[in-house]
């Protein structure tokens, strides 16, 4: 059959032409040099991709070419795609069959090239979004990540023609896509915050959205920022757990609470129903940023609360109002807690170092502990009752292994004055024995 | 006391008794120091008897019950922190009082004729107190513990065509577990105390029969003695007061740790280690490469270990120029270099983790 002599390739892809290649992928030749072509084809194809189980027309030519064309092969081999044995052409389209780029790269073929950044959301959508695909591979994978894509700030950036912004193969990668459980993938929870701060930390980037980009310096000293990057705690929240992945946008002021109460459930109820719920949402303020903040959020102390010079609740309450007599009063009940629990685990701590077995009782302390915990999550409903209540239950507990504490440190005393005394005892003992010796001693037989 | 003595004679034979006590005397020499640690090893042993006796009626074996056992006695039963921690304190002070007392006597060729019986069951019971400390460690079943014995278990389960049947004998089946510590339990209470105790008697019946040896080197030379009953005896007493507060000691300032419980589904915690007596070996082993010529590097190692007891355990039947009188250097040779050796590799087994 005699083959199309052209070089119809789509604008902006590269024809193998250019990169003066002949051998190996046919580009208008004879019937002969074909056979050839095709023996080469096959032989350095072989060496090639040898390590390549897709024999794809794309795969052999890309290989050839090397560079950046290679490099995309060898990426490919890490593609959570390719491990499902997919290939080039079930994104891209074209015939891998065929070794001549007129026909593989044929628009007529059905190839479609690289998508333009605008066409990606929809590209990837093709399977991503067609729940009958996917669950041919992945029934558990969720296909509602382009609808969410175009409610996202992302998405409606790119649909009124803002290119720069973030769509599938901006997180995602490309042609080296990996499962998001990957330890390697962009969008691993410990790595989605550096992922975001690909672009959120960009002054450039940002300075047409006009936000700040302080957002990752931020994170990484918060709380949370901690406990992901440095303690690889991957329950702690990343970017994506506040703003959402494909339908990221920044909570509001009405719904930020409800993001927080995700995790900090006995907060957020608490709230809900405090004094303090109706009296933010009047002020049109953010619940839980008021107090905590947001990116840079620390750990909260016990400081805070009260009418100290650290505490935050005289930045609204003044001395002589309800709230400042209640903030001072749940202060001191948390404060009497903690002071028990930390003088408890000192002397649990001391006895255990002296060698009093100790193991229940501080496991009893962590009972303690949780009623602190405890304690200190029912400030939000901004109730001393509350507080009080949870604060006396717990030292009742508080005050029996702070009790234990102070045997085990009187047994420490009680075990080496016994000691001591016997010491004496045998001192005595060895004393009487020697001066009996010396008394009974016939001495050395001489023989 | 004359009195008592009196009484008892009228009834029993005793003046012929307290005839064959008097008869042993010790030799007065530079070295006389050394004839305190078999007194020692004794008086340690019977603290091992009795603190085990106490310990055995709270300690319940088995995979369920040993560690919180254990827990119980040293929280809950009056005194049983002190008694469980004067047991592994002691148990450890036997081991190296044994390890003195029986390479004191090697060193100063006192195996020789004709003593021969006196070293073999010197020996045996050297063998069986590793045993002891081996068996012992394990009872608590604390997570150091149930680890190290895997590990000496799986050493032993590398000699060849005996090893498997050994390490499953050992165990009681493939694996550490309940059955290990039930017949560990049992070699440690009933089979070692018993075999033990007969060669306890046996060695200080010869003791008493043959007497004290006096050094190879001051054969002949030696003119003063000490009678044994009661000179020695007594200054034995002292020693075994300061021990014993030694004991307590250690006891009540560095208490016995009881750890974690075993779980045999957990990972080896990092830097198992076997008891202190073992470490020597133990470092030994991880020093050899993993083949050797056409063998396993710790089989040769195990093998060579191995073939040293033996020679020791003979020792008295293959050098016989001490029994003739010469002087014997190899013995002292050999002997001052596996002191050497063991203190080494103790130490390097303790500082490079």
């Amino acid at each position: 059959m005699q083959r199309r002599a052209t070089t119809n390739v789509p604008q902006g892809v590269p024809t193998l032409r250019h990169r003066g290649y002949s051998a190996g992928c046919r580009v208008r030749t004879p019937r002969t040099t074909s056979i050839l072509a095709l023996v080469a084809f096959f032989a350095l194809g072989f060496v090639a991709v040898s390590a390549q189980t897709d024999s794809s027309s794309c795969v052999v030519c890309h290989t050839q070419l090397g560079g950046d064309y290679a490099a995309v092969v060898q990426r490919f081999s890490n593609d959570i795609h390719g491990k499902n044995g997919l290939s080039c052409h079930n994104c891209h389209g074209g015939d891998p069959t065929s070794d001549d780029v007129d026909i593989s790269m044929n628009k007529a073929k059905g190839f479609l090239g690289a998508p333009a950044a605008q066409a990606i959301p929809e590209f990837c959508g093709r399977c991503h979004s067609n729940p009958g695909f996917i669950q041919r591979y992945n029934p558990s994978l969720p296909t509602d990540q382009l609808d969410k894509y175009w409610t996202s700030d992302h998405g409606r950036q790119i649909k009124a023609g803002n290119t720069k912004v973030a769509q599938c193969v901006s997180c995602h990668s490309v042609h080296d896509i990996r499962s998001v459980k990957d330890p390697l993938a962009p969008v691993y929870p410990l790595n989605v915050p550096q992922t975001c701060a690909h672009c959120h930390s960009n002054k450039e980037i940002m300075a047409s959205a006009k936000i700040p980009t302080d957002q990752y310096d931020k994170y990484k000293s918060s709380v949370h920022g901690i406990a992901l990057l440095v303690k690889g705690d991957l329950g702690a929240p990343a970017c994506n757990s506040c703003h959402g992945n494909h339908a990221a946008v920044p909570p509001g002021f009405s719904s930020i609470g409800r993001v927080c109460y995700q995790c900090h459930l006995v907060e957020g109820e608490r709230f809900t129903l405090s004094p303090h719920k109706p009296a933010f949402d009047a002020l049109q303020v953010e619940e839980c940023v008021f107090c905590h903040s947001q990116h840079d959020i620390q750990h909260p102390t016990d400081q805070e609360l009260g009418v100290g010079q650290d505490a935050l609740c005289v930045e609204c309450h003044d001395k002589g109002d309800k709230g400042y007599e209640a903030a001072a009063l749940m202060s001191r009940e948390i404060d009497s807690l903690r002071v028990k629990y930390e003088t408890a685990l000192a002397l649990l701590d001391d006895a255990e170092r002296k060698g009093v077995e100790v193991s229940e009782a501080l496991f009893s302390l962590r009972d303690v502990r949780t009623g602190l915990v405890n304690a200190r999550a029912l400030i939000h409903a901004f109730n001393p009752d509350t507080v009080t209540t949870a604060v006396t239950q717990a030292m009742v507990l508080a005050n029996q292994v702070q009790q234990e504490g102070v045997q085990a440190v009187a047994e420490v005393k009680h075990r080496r004055s016994g000691y001591y005394i016997f010491t004496i005892i045998t001192i005595v003992l060895v004393l009487v024995l020697y001066a009996w010796t010396r008394a009974t001693d016939r001495g050395p037989i001489e023989k | 006391m004359r009195s008592i003595l009196a009484w008892l004679g009228e009834r029993f034979q005793i003046t012929d008794l307290i005839g064959f006590a008097k008869k042993k005397d010790v030799p007065i020499h530079h070295g006389f120091l050394w004839y305190y640690f078999g007194g020692i090893s004794l008086f340690l042993f019977v603290v091992q008897v009795f603190t085990g006796a106490l310990l055995l009626l709270y300690y319940k074996p088995g995979a369920d019950s040993a560690f919180e056992s254990v827990q119980f006695i040293i929280t809950k039963v009056q005194y049983g922190w002190l008694i469980r921690s004067m047991h592994s304190w002691s148990a450890n002070l036997m081991v190296l009082s044994v390890f003195i007392h029986m390479f004191s006597n090697f060193l100063e060729s006192t195996y020789r004729k004709p003593r021969e019986l006196t070293w073999l069951t010197g020996m045996i019971m050297f063998f069986i107190v590793l045993g002891f400390g081996f068996s012992g460690y394990l009872l608590p079943w604390n997570e150091l513990a149930f680890f190290a014995t895997k590990v000496g278990t799986d050493i032993a389960g590398v000699l060849p065509l005996v090893g498997k049947p050994l390490l499953v004998f050992l165990r009681g089946g493939d694996e550490v577990s309940g059955a290990t510590l039930s017949r560990f339990f049992g070699f440690h209470v009933a089979i070692l105390p018993g075999v033990f105790f007969i060669f306890l008697m046996a060695h200080l019946a010869f003791i008493q029969f043959q007497g004290m040896s006096d050094p190879l080197r001051l054969e002949g030379k030696i003119k003063r003695r000490m009678p044994f009953f009661p000179d020695f005896a007594m200054r034995d007493l002292m020693l075994w007061f300061l021990v014993f507060n030694l004991v307590a000691f250690l006891a009540v300032f560095f208490p016995w740790e009881l750890g974690s419980k075993a779980d045999p589904f957990s990972a080896a915690p990092a830097g198992i280690k076997p008891e202190w007596y073992f470490m020597f070996m133990f470092q030994t082993l991880k020093f050899l490469p993993a083949k050797i010529l056409f063998f396993e590097g710790e089989f040769l190692g195990i093998a060579a270990f191995s073939l040293c007891g033996a020679v020791l355990f003979l020792w008295p039947f293959l050098e016989r120029k001490s029994s003739l009188g010469e002087q014997q250097p190899l013995a002292k040779i050999f002997g001052t270099a596996a002191i050497l050796f063991i203190i080494i590799m103790t130490v390097i087994g303790y500082t490079r983790g």
